[in-house]
């Protein structure tokens, strides 16, 4: 049974070309590959609940500030003061992929245990860092430790004192966020090494496996730890090259390996546009880290140009859009799908994937009002669109990866409109329940060796804990209440309803939103009915299925229960809290900067009328909409404002609308794919020409493809036929030309000039005949060159010297 | 360690003569007295890593005396920040480029003579603080090449050998013209001598008087910079490069791309900007603009090639047209960042072409088409090849990528109007440059094995130790300049600060 994994045989994709369970591939025995009985308690079970009340112990000792070790007791209240904690976070796994690379296989086990333990070990760290901030309970905390990395001065003429001028720092910046990611990504990272161990046992490249997981989280974490855009850059192309990596893990498969070079090119688009942002950052303000450019941005670096710092602001955010999938370069993270499934839990669901959230979270200060429109836009599109082409998919993976994208896009659009706590919050919330949703497919696929739904069907009976660990993550992802996911979406809902009101150009986001929410729920129900309930519609796949061992199920419980747990306490909205707009800033003083304005900033109300309408309306909605949108929930958060009558009420509206669409989008999958009243077939047939749009993803891969991908190509090729033919065809045709006149030359040279020259080489030769006695005949050619050197280089003197008096008759004139 | 520099330059031509001198059957003693040539620049490079002052932009290691008095011409060695890192690139290299090349049956000796001769012109090259004795290692660096081209190559060695020697040699007349126009029209205010001092040369103020008029002084620095954009190679005179490369034995393929292509720049840097600072500022944006050309043309083309070291060989001109676009900024950043680059792009593309070689050698043919599926048989040398490619097209945390980001941040910080639209455009190379590599990688490593060209698998074998020995050294400088660039950029800002001020000074007063 466990000799197939089901890579995308489902798809009609060949399985990879060395197969699966060959023992003779150096595997360090078949402990490993024992299968536990997800029934009774085994070793396996004993290490996780080990590690859950370990994961408690080490939160419950940050929170105190005190780690009791027996009689001793080590201060935590020095945890942040030294960069060392965070250090030891970020290099475990980097250790850990080097031992694996060149150590892997002659390791025990083939070294797992190298890195599961190296990332369980930051697990531990950051759970105690995240008690540690809950225990200080300061939204505003922050450390900050940086070394000089490179350093180039300039001098302002030749000799002079040295100025830097180019200064990039690496160094650590901790605070609540970069805390709660740490969190993500180690908790996710580390469940989901768990589960690979039990995934991939039969893999030949098991080792390899582990290897660039670790490398993976080393990127991701440095992507969370680093205080400066530069390094983010940094990290977030490593990030891009593990995603490679292990999207095309068995790259023996043509698809696979087209669709990591894809993953890795589409990013690239987007890094392009991130760095021409960093770049105009840096220009403008001198600065590279966070709180530099804040700092610089805020008291006036980009002047009067605001439009430059909008466009700014958008570049930067380019980088989201290729990271995080967002219309239109959404289009690499579905065929990702061709990575193992425990990659795109922890990659391409939790953690990579929303490094474009983190991105506009961390630079949230610089983003200009209009900015953030733009973002919200980008993100409301796209959580509808990536939504309705879910509902049409029939690959459990694919229905994710788009579920994916929809839910990024809401993420996007809340932090566009304003809701920053929630955006972020739902980021929190996504990684545990979507990573639960794609390792349960994971157990899925293992168990029906298909990816294809409609040959599942029945398999609640056969493998409860994975069905009841999904059921609770989709109850959270569609939105249904005391469900995490019910609180954060609810939060960016509520949120952008209130934008909406101050920025009309936000309505059509807040119908993208709801209709969004209610399509997710329909999806997300049509895929647990479709694969757990009814009758089995593939007997034969399912007489083989079985419930994954515990290795694999446990994870599953902890994120099912996560996908309930994790929004409460309050604690999130509390530590999180919206910084102070450095763009807001910008603008006042661009606006102080205008002609019009008067030197000190109290201007009469009826001066706006000469300085046209714009210039009355900038400052206000720069302090109105970035400064001062109330977070939802605040409370000790001593930077949110009180709460409003309107957020109320657009909150409780929210709240309504969301549950009965929710309702609705459940209620219509139900008497779908549960009752059957509801033909699918039907209404597809009907909406023919709708249905097949969603079928092919609005045909946006084949539209790159005919318009961007092809004309490279083809221009590449016209480029290199011109190389060959003009470029090169002209240097040839100079030689040619050469070559005829030096025959020309020669054999005027023959039967003229060496007429005359015969004489006096009859001379030469006796000469040199003479010499030969003495020496080799070899020689004498030797002699012949030297002398006609020198003639040349004399000749070639006179003539130099004569032109360069010609050159200062030149000169005098 | 007075002497460091002419150790450095004349011990492989010593051990070039002691091969000539060594009888022709023992191959194994002539290949280890090369090594040992070859290696005691590098052992003492180590010293000049050590020695090397990174606090002042002077020339170190000064070595000085007449050698033609009555043409005022001196043999005056010297190096600064500019040529520091190529000296010690060049020992590298050269050292590496030996045990590359131990398979050579082919006349020995000659080969290893030819070989050493070749790198005793190019530390040369980069030691000669007199612009004669600069043309002079110039031209010795032209002849082996061209010998070695010529007789160990490949199927069209005789074409691509006058293509390249011809190519050269139109430089060189160039430079020559150009150098005996400053050494008539330039005096020491010392010694009211004409000198060939490049040193003096660059001090303009004090011999204003003997300054040209912009139309020659232009002309001359036309001339300067195409003689040294032929070697670098910029669009249009880049085509000598892919037959050059694809002709070439490896390790000479090795030679040429690592090193000589960065006499072009260094050339520049060294020469045509220094002399003719003026000149060299009006000239920029059109620097930069080549620069472009050379970033998105050479992408273009080397993504059309189906052979693997053309392939490379385009995409040497594609990362020197980086080179040139963080040159023509004339910002610190840039200078720095041009710099790093032609020692990043150095070390990189020695190993793309290593790496070249070692497959040519088990299958001998390098068609892309024909490969596929190699990543499961030879997962080592898989390796090898994607840490490349990796470093090739920038990834960060290996030394290609910060190199080509400084080179942009440079050209960024230029600030005109109309350089910031070369850069952006330049940036389309970031993508070009991924595309090609993935691809290729694609097509040769990832997928099935293909199914027309069966025969060949038989003589794919893992890379060997003595290759592995040859590529790891590489491996290190590429993974320690991409983590910790400082040491190395130490090294060079001081000068390249000293030479950007100097340019904006006459930018400004000009």
């Amino acid at each position: 049974m466990s000799e197939d994994h089901g890579h995308g045989q489902g798809h009609g994709h060949e399985a990879p070309a060395h197969g699966h369970g060959h023992d003779d591939h150096g595997h360090g025995g078949g402990e490993h590959r024992t299968h536990f009985s997800p029934a009774g308690f085994t070793p396996g079970l004993a290490v996780m609940l080990l590690g859950i009340v370990a994961g408690g112990w080490c939160f419950s000792a940050g929170r105190s500030g005190h780690l009791a070790l027996g009689p001793a007791s080590i201060d935590l209240n020095g945890l942040f003061d030294a960069p060392w904690a965070s250090l030891v976070i970020l290099c475990l796994p980097l250790v850990a992929a080097f031992v694996q690379i060149f150590f892997g296989r002659k390791l025990p086990r083939n070294g797992d245990w190298v890195s599961t333990i190296a990332v369980g070990a930051g697990l531990a760290l950051s759970l105690m860092m995240l008690g540690r901030i809950i225990g200080i309970y300061d939204w505003q905390f922050e450390r900050v430790h940086e070394m000089e990395w490179i350093s180039l001065f300039s001098r302002t003429f030749p000799g002079a004192q040295d100025v830097v001028t180019f200064r990039v720092p690496m160094g650590i910046l901790i605070d609540n966020v970069t805390v709660i990611m740490l969190v993500v990504v180690t908790l996710v990272s580390t469940l989901v090494h768990i589960y690979s161990i039990g995934y991939m046992a039969d893999d030949p490249r098991y080792s390899r496996f582990f290897a660039y997981l670790s490398i993976f989280t080393f990127s991701m974490l440095g992507l969370v730890l680093c205080n400066n855009v530069f390094a983010l850059y940094m990290f977030w192309e490593l990030v891009g090259l593990s995603s490679y990596l292990l999207i095309g893990f068995w790259f023996e498969k043509k698809s696979a390996a087209d669709a990591q070079k894809k993953a890795f090119l589409v990013n690239r688009v987007g890094d392009i546009g991130m760095f021409l942002g960093i770049l105009t950052f840096f220009l403008m303000t001198g600065e590279l880290t966070y709180k530099g450019i804040f700092g610089s941005v805020a008291n006036g670096a980009f002047g009067a140009q605001m439009g430059l710092l909008t466009a700014a602001g958008v570049l930067l955010f380019m980088g989201a859009v290729g990271k995080s999938a967002q219309f239109p370069l959404h289009i690499w993270l579905p065929d990702a799908m061709e990575g193992p499934t425990p990659v795109s839990a922890l990659i391409h669901a939790a953690t990579m994937v929303a490094a474009g959230v983190y991105l506009v979270t961390r630079m949230y200060p610089v983003f200009t009002p209009n900015a953030l429109i733009v973002i919200a836009w980008f993100g409301g599109f796209t959580a509808i669109f990536a939504a309705t082409i879910a509902l049409c998919a029939n690959d459990i993976k694919k229905v994710l990866a788009y579920s994916t994208v929809s839910q990024l896009g809401y993420m996007i659009m809340g932090l566009g409109a304003g809701a920053y706590t929630n955006g972020f919050f739902h980021l929190w919330t996504h990684a545990f329940f979507k990573a639960c949703l794609f390792l349960g497919s994971g157990s899925v696929i293992h168990a029906v060796v298909t990816q294809d739904m409609r040959e599942m069907g029945g398999l609640r009976r056969k493998m409860p804990i994975t069905f009841w660990t999904m059921l609770l993550s989709t109850l959270a992802i569609a939105g249904v209440p005391f469900t995490s996911g019910f609180t954060s979406k609810d939060g960016i809902l509520g949120d952008l309803l209130f934008a909406a009101h101050e920025h009309p150009a936000l309505w059509p986001v807040v119908i993208f939103a709801f209709a969004g929410a209610g399509l997710t729920a329909f999806y997300m129900f049509r895929l647990i009915f479709m694969t757990f309930t009814g009758e089995p519609r593939a007997k034969e796949k399912f007489e083989h299925a079985h419930e994954s061992p515990w290795v694999m199920a446990a994870p599953l419980v902890i994120l099912g229960s996560l996908a309930i747990l994790s929004d409460k306490g309050g604690w999130f909205q509390e530590l999180v809290g919206k910084p102070e707009s450095a763009a807001a800033a910008a603008i006042a003083h661009a606006e102080a900067m205008k002609p019009g304005a008067k030197p000190h900033a109290e201007k009469a109300p009826g001066h706006e009328g000469d300085a046209g309408p714009s210039h009355a309306k900038a400052p206000d909605v720069g302090s109105g909409y970035v400064g001062s949108l109330p977070v939802a929930h605040a409370g000790a958060n001593p930077y949110h404002p009180p709460h409003s009558e309107e957020l109320h009420h657009a909150h409780s509206a929210a709240m309504v609308l969301s549950i009965l669409v929710a309702g609705l989008g459940i209620g219509l999958s139900f008497f779908t794919y549960q009752k059957k009243l509801i033909d699918p077939a039907k209404i597809a047939a009907a909406a023919a020409p709708v249905h097949r749009l969603l079928l092919n993803k609005y045909w946006i891969d084949e539209f790159f493809h005919e318009t961007l991908v092809k004309p490279a190509l083809s221009i590449s090729r016209a480029c290199s036929r011109f190389d060959l033919k003009v470029v090169d065809g002209f240097v040839n045709l100079w030689g040619k030309a050469t070559e005829v006149w030096s025959w020309i030359a020669g054999t005027f040279d023959q039967k003229v000039v060496d007429g005359a020259v015969n004489g006096t080489a009859d001379v030469v030769m006796s000469a040199g005949a003479a010499l030969s006695r003495f020496q080799t005949g070899r020689l004498k050619t030797y002699l012949a060159w030297a002398v006609a050197g020198l003639v040349i280089l004399t000749g070639g003197f006179h003539l130099v010297t004569h032109w360069a008096q010609i050159v200062e008759h030149l000169t005098r004139k | 360690m007075n002497h460091i520099l002419s150790l450095m330059t004349f011990v492989p031509l010593l051990g070039a003569a002691i091969i000539i001198a060594l009888p022709r059957q023992k191959h194994e003693l002539v290949k280890s007295v090369a090594a040992c040539a070859a290696g005691i620049p590098l052992f003492l490079s180590y010293f000049i890593w050590k020695g090397f002052d990174r606090t002042t932009a002077a020339m170190q290691f000064v070595e000085r005396f007449d050698w033609i008095p009555m043409f005022h011409i001196q043999y005056s060695m010297g190096i600064d920040g500019i040529s520091v890192t190529m000296v010690m690139l060049t020992a590298l290299i050269s050292f590496i480029c030996i045990f590359a090349s131990w398979n050579i049956e082919k006349g020995v000796k000659g080969y290893f003579a030819l070989f050493l001769l070749l790198e005793t012109g190019m530390m040369g090259v980069f030691c000669a603080m007199d612009f004669f004795l600069f043309y002079v290692f110039w031209e010795v660096m032209l002849l082996p090449m061209y010998f070695l081209i010529g007789i160990w190559g490949g199927p069209r060695k005789e074409y691509a050998a006058i293509k390249f020697f011809m190519y050269t040699l139109v430089g060189s007349v160039l430079m020559l013209v150009v150098m005996l126009v400053f050494y008539f029209n330039v005096t020491d205010p010392a010694t009211h001598e004409h000198t060939f001092d490049l040193l003096v040369l660059r001090n303009q103020d004090a011999n204003s008087g003997s300054l040209l008029v912009n139309s020659v002084r232009f002309l001359c620095f036309i001339g300067l910079f195409v003689g040294f954009a032929i070697k670098v190679p910029m669009f249009p005179f880049h085509t000598w490069l892919p037959d050059a490369h694809v002709e070439a034995p490896t390790a000479i393929s090795v030679i040429l791309a690592g090193i000589l292509l960065k006499m072009g720049t260094y050339g520049m840097f060294r020469i045509a900007f220094p002399l003719l600072p003026d000149i060299a500022n009006d000239c920029a944006w059109w620097i930069g603009l080549f620069g472009l050309i050379n970033i998105v043309y050479g992408a273009l083309c080397a993504m059309a090639q189906d052979d693997l070291k053309k392939l490379v060989a385009y995409s040497s001109i594609s990362h020197m047209g980086y080179c040139l676009l963080g040159m023509g900024a004339m910002t610190t950043a840039g200078f720095n960042g041009a710099m790093l680059q032609m020692f990043n792009h150095g070390t990189i593309t020695s190993m793309l072409f290593l790496l070249v070689g070692v497959i040519y050698e088990r299958v001998h043919h390098r068609w892309i088409s024909r490969f596929g599926g190699l990543a499961t048989m030879v997962p080592v040398y898989t390796g090898f090849v994607t840490f490349a490619f990796f470093a090739s097209l920038g990834l960060p945390g290996l030394s290609g990528f910060i190199s080509e980001a400084m080179c942009f941040i440079g050209a960024w910080q230029n600030g005109t109007p109309a350089y910031l639209k070369l850069t952006i455009l330049a940036t389309s190379g970031i993508l070009l440059g991924a595309a090609f590599h993935l691809w290729a990688l694609q097509r040769m490593f990832l997928g099935e094995k293909n199914k027309i060209y069966t025969e060949q698998y038989h003589h794919v074998t893992e890379i060997n130790g003595r290759e592995i020995f040859c590529l790891v050294p590489l491996v290190i400088v590429i993974l320690w300049v991409g983590v910790y660039p400082g040491p190395l950029l130490d090294m060079m800002n001081v000068s390249l600060s000293d030479l950007q001020a100097f340019m904006a000074h006459y930018k400004y007063n000009h």
